[in-house]
């Protein structure tokens, strides 16, 4: 359902879109021989599946995560390295570090390597890069990543490049210099370098509209064609040059997103092994059934592979929709929701861990509390008291999901009719649904099924997307419509501490402080799932974040 | 229908003398095949009547999650979907939800939805078909031209569409029994205008009408009556495709909204965990498949029975 491809747009891509999308990664390209380390063999194509109808090349509308599908066509100036049993780590990938901090984290450098070129042959220069990144702030290209947005000194009144403006607090000093200028102090600011929009666009890409199906390539691929709702089609990019990167190893000679598959045949062709899906993997997470059927398939075997708890998968409640204003009702709720059968609906033990807090495992800063009780299954009694004591009856609520949603969707329905709580479920398909929920102005939903896949392993890329008051609507994914002025304020203290323990302190009693004022219910750290055929080589999920790298996978 | 009470006797004896006896149409169900119909056709009633109760008397309700009967990969534990004594067709998976509970709800929804949308249907036919028939002209052009329009209509597409676009608070069930009663109509209207169009030229009729008989009297004395039974048989052949009507919307997920137990939905959802549970699917399907094959199967017996001219060898 929906939640699988929540969590990618946060990371990994754009919008739900994306997300499938998101995934492509990674061979070398390029006719020159793989990379130093790239230890794949060359050739091949791979066949990615996406549920998604579309996707989005542009680094500025796209949430894809550093390491799927935009990745592939786009290279920012830091990049993941992900390995299964170890941290994932930041590395250089345009620049020749991971940036420099002066001025206690308010201004940071960059220096990009020498000799870098877009698939055109144009050099890959500060300027573009800087370009790239204005182009993020402009009105006609939204949907992208925000967290650059609110640290660029002027950011917030800046709408872009195509007046004619630029935002002075990207400096590009020469060729290969960048210096950004930050309104506070922020120590992951290496990190926030690796999302979509740190990367290079050319000042003459044409209309801002069409970059998203005609980017112009920086990465191992570059687009050969795009047909939206059937096809995407890369190639190598013979301008990208292996020992530069450390992030790619540019495996296949062309990667094909297969669009708008349904992910239940998709995964028993792979399941199965057919012909046609033994050189290809599924994008998003393996359904439920298939799930059930793969685990105990013995031809799977280790073609199934499952991420270690990443994901949020939460329940949010509009605050603002009249039914959940009172903070006892959605008290209540927190009590009634089954998370026992979500989890079930979902495909039990394998696809995650129960939930009771906002960071998710393994984040530095992350402490573990349980303010609603204990009971996976809730306790519906406890609910009925509280919607007692708030005086409410008859309370009809209306869940909005996407279609592949329904089962868990019940699940919640089943959990909250026990506290006699009516639940109407409405499934949306994947653009419908954007437009409603994160895009919308709350009045279509008063309980939305949502995942969050932090785009960083920082604790504010956990909270500040989905609590933030900035975050609400046009396309931002504070879906419970949640603003409390104090929590704006220690979301900031907190992410503009430098310091890593005191840093730690401040996000653990935010999260706590969040909770209290119960916006979401938090349901599952999921784990997720995901199916390759027996062709695919080097499929990693590190232990951040919960999807594959499509950037190093190669086909055997 | 009403031949006797009021008409004139000769009316009547017209519409009986075309008709075979009653007691050939009783005596066409004691056969064995419409007899196991006729059993199945009243068993599912039965379970639809009284589905809360028999769902209780199992230890059961539809909605009730039992995680318990799920192992941990979430299939049903046990062999054959997890049947066993308190849960006698299995559990559904991901759920634990009783399947003996969804079957008999669902058998609630198929046969409403089907029965109320075969008698819309059928009331749209007949008045339109007799109209058109007696009336002829511009009306019969007019209606002509609305059952074409209707049978050229791409039925599920618009369906699906309105579907959407109702309220997900309003009744379901009303709405489905709406949708495929407003597009059952045509092929009963053409053989009712048809064959109106034959018994407004007898000679009986004319003389009534000569006698200063109005449309409405010719209409429920002269022209009813004598379709009737065409008209039964009709909507009883009709309604096994009503009923999988319904079971097709809620399969796409449009018709029946969860967590109101439907056969087409569980099917539906079956059909992900095939390889996995097969039972899950077996018993709504073999629901479904029993309860349109006996319905079928009642609508030839009773079109042998009540029709003369297409009699049993």
């Amino acid at each position: 359902m929906t939640s699988p491809r929540l969590p990618r747009r946060g990371l990994l891509a754009a919008g739900p879109v994306v997300l499938g999308l998101g995934a492509l990664a990674a061979c070398t390209d390029g006719g020159s021989s793989s990379s130093s380390d790239a230890g794949g063999a060359q050739g091949g194509t791979l066949t990615i599946f996406s549920t998604s109808e579309d996707m989005s090349f542009d680094p500025a509308t796209s949430q894809s995560l550093a390491i799927t599908s935009l990745g592939l066509t786009a290279r920012r100036l830091t990049a993941w390295k992900t390995s299964a049993d170890a941290p994932t780590e930041l590395i250089p990938d345009l620049a020749t570090d991971t940036g420099t901090p002066s001025d206690d984290g308010r201004t940071w450098t960059f220096t990009l390597q020498d000799g870098l070129t877009f698939e055109d042959g144009t050099a890959i220069t500060a300027a573009t890069v800087k370009y790239g990144l204005e182009r993020s702030f402009a009105k006609e290209l939204t949907g992208g990543l925000t967290y650059h947005k609110v640290l660029l000194e002027g950011g917030e009144d800046y709408e872009g490049p195509f007046s004619g403006k630029h935002l002075d607090s990207i400096e590009a000093k020469d060729e290969t210099t960048l210096v950004f200028h930050l309104n506070r102090p922020y120590g992951a600011f290496g990190w926030i370098a690796s999302t979509p929009a740190f990367a290079p666009v050319p000042e003459d890409s044409g209309e801002p509209e069409s970059y998203a199906t005609k980017p112009v390539a920086s990465g191992p691929y570059r687009v050969a064609s795009y047909k939206a709702g059937s096809q995407v089609v890369l190639e190598r990019n013979e301008k990208w040059d292996s020992s530069t990167d450390q992030a790619r190893t540019g495996g296949p000679d062309s990667i094909e997103f297969a669009l708008a598959q349904d992910s239940s045949v998709v995964a028993q062709s792979l399941i199965a092994d057919r012909s046609d899906a033994q050189d290809a993997f599924l994008a998003s997470f393996v359904p439920a059934a298939q799930l059930v059927q793969a685990q105990n398939d013995p031809k799977v075997g280790d073609r199934l592979v499952t991420s270690g708890p990443g994901a949020l998968e939460y329940l949010a409640m509009n605050t603002q929709s009249e039914a959940l204003k009172d903070v006892k009702v959605r008290t209540a709720i927190q009590y009634a929701v089954d998370k026992e059968a979500y989890r079930t609906a979902k495909g039990g033990e394998i696809s995650g861990d129960y939930a009771t807090t906002l960071i998710t495992p393994g984040i530095e800063g992350r402490e573990e509390y349980s303010l609603y009780g204990d009971a996976p299954a809730g306790d519906a009694e406890k609910a009925k008291s509280l919607l007692a004591e708030a005086g409410v009856k008859d309370l009809s609520l209306r869940l909005v999901i996407t279609e592949d949603d329904t089962a868990a969707a019940e699940a919640i329905q089943q959990g909250l009719a026990r506290a006699g709580i009516t639940v109407t479920i409405q499934p949306l398909d994947e653009n419908a649904y954007t437009s409603e929920v994160p895009a919308g102005d709350g009045s279509g939903y008063d309980l939305v099924l949502g995942s969050w896949q932090p785009d960083v392993p920082s604790p504010d890329a956990n909270l500040t997307p989905l609590f933030d008051s900035s975050q609400i609507g046009g396309g931002n994914y504070n879906l419970a419509r949640y603003s409390n002025p104090e929590v704006d304020k220690a979301l900031l203290d907190a992410s503009s501490t430098v310091d890593a323990d005191e840093a730690a302190a401040k996000w653990a009693a935010v999260d706590k402080q969040i909770l209290q004022d119960s916006p979401l219910v938090p349901l599952i750290y999921s784990k997720n799932s995901f199916l390759h055929g027996s062709g695919v080589k080097d499929f990693v999920i590190g232990e951040f974040p919960a999807y594959p790298n499509y950037l190093t996978v190669t086909l055997g | 229908m009403m031949t006797t009470s009021d008409a004139l006797p000769a009316e009547a004896a017209a519409s009986l003398d075309e008709r075979p006896a009653r007691r050939w149409v009783g005596r066409a169900f004691l056969r064995p095949l419409p007899l196991a119909a006729a059993v199945v056709v009243l068993v599912s009633v039965l379970a639809a009547l009284f589905a809360p109760q028999l769902a209780a008397f199992s230890g059961n309700d539809p909605f009730t999650y039992h995680a318990d009967a799920l192992g941990p990969d979430t299939a049903p534990a046990g062999a054959l979907g997890g049947v066993s004594g308190d849960h006698w067709f299995g559990v559904e998976p991901g759920t634990g939800r009783d399947l003996f509970s969804l079957v008999v709800y669902g058998a609630r929804v198929s046969l409403l939805v089907g029965l109320a949308s075969t008698l819309l249907a059928t009331v749209i036919g007949v008045v339109l078909g007799i109209v058109a028939g007696a009336v002829g002209g511009v009306v019969e052009k007019l209606v002509d031209f609305a059952t074409d329009v209707t049978l050229g209509f791409p039925f599920l597409i618009f369906a699906i569409a309105l579907s959407a676009l109702f309220p997900l608070e309003a009744p379901r069930a009303l709405l489905l029994t709406l949708v495929i009663g407003m597009f059952g109509w045509p092929s009963i209207a053409r053989v009712v205008a048809a064959e109106t169009r034959v018994i407004v030229r007898q000679p009986y009729v004319v003389a009534s009408r000569v006698m200063g008989a109005r449309f409405g009297h010719v209409f429920r004395h002269q022209v009813l009556p004598n379709v009737a039974s065409t008209v039964i048989v009709f909507s009883c052949i009709s309604l096994p495709g009503r009923i999988a009507a319904e079971a097709t919307l809620s399969f796409l997920g449009v018709g029946m909204l969860p967590p109101t137990p439907s056969w087409g939905r569980s099917i539906g959802d079956a059909i992900n965990w095939l390889l996995v549970d097969p039972a899950f699917l077996l018993f709504p399907a073999a629901a479904l498949f029993l309860v349109t094959f006996s319905f079928t199967i009642l609508g030839d017996t009773l079109r042998d029975a009540l029709d003369p001219r297409g009699g049993r060898p």
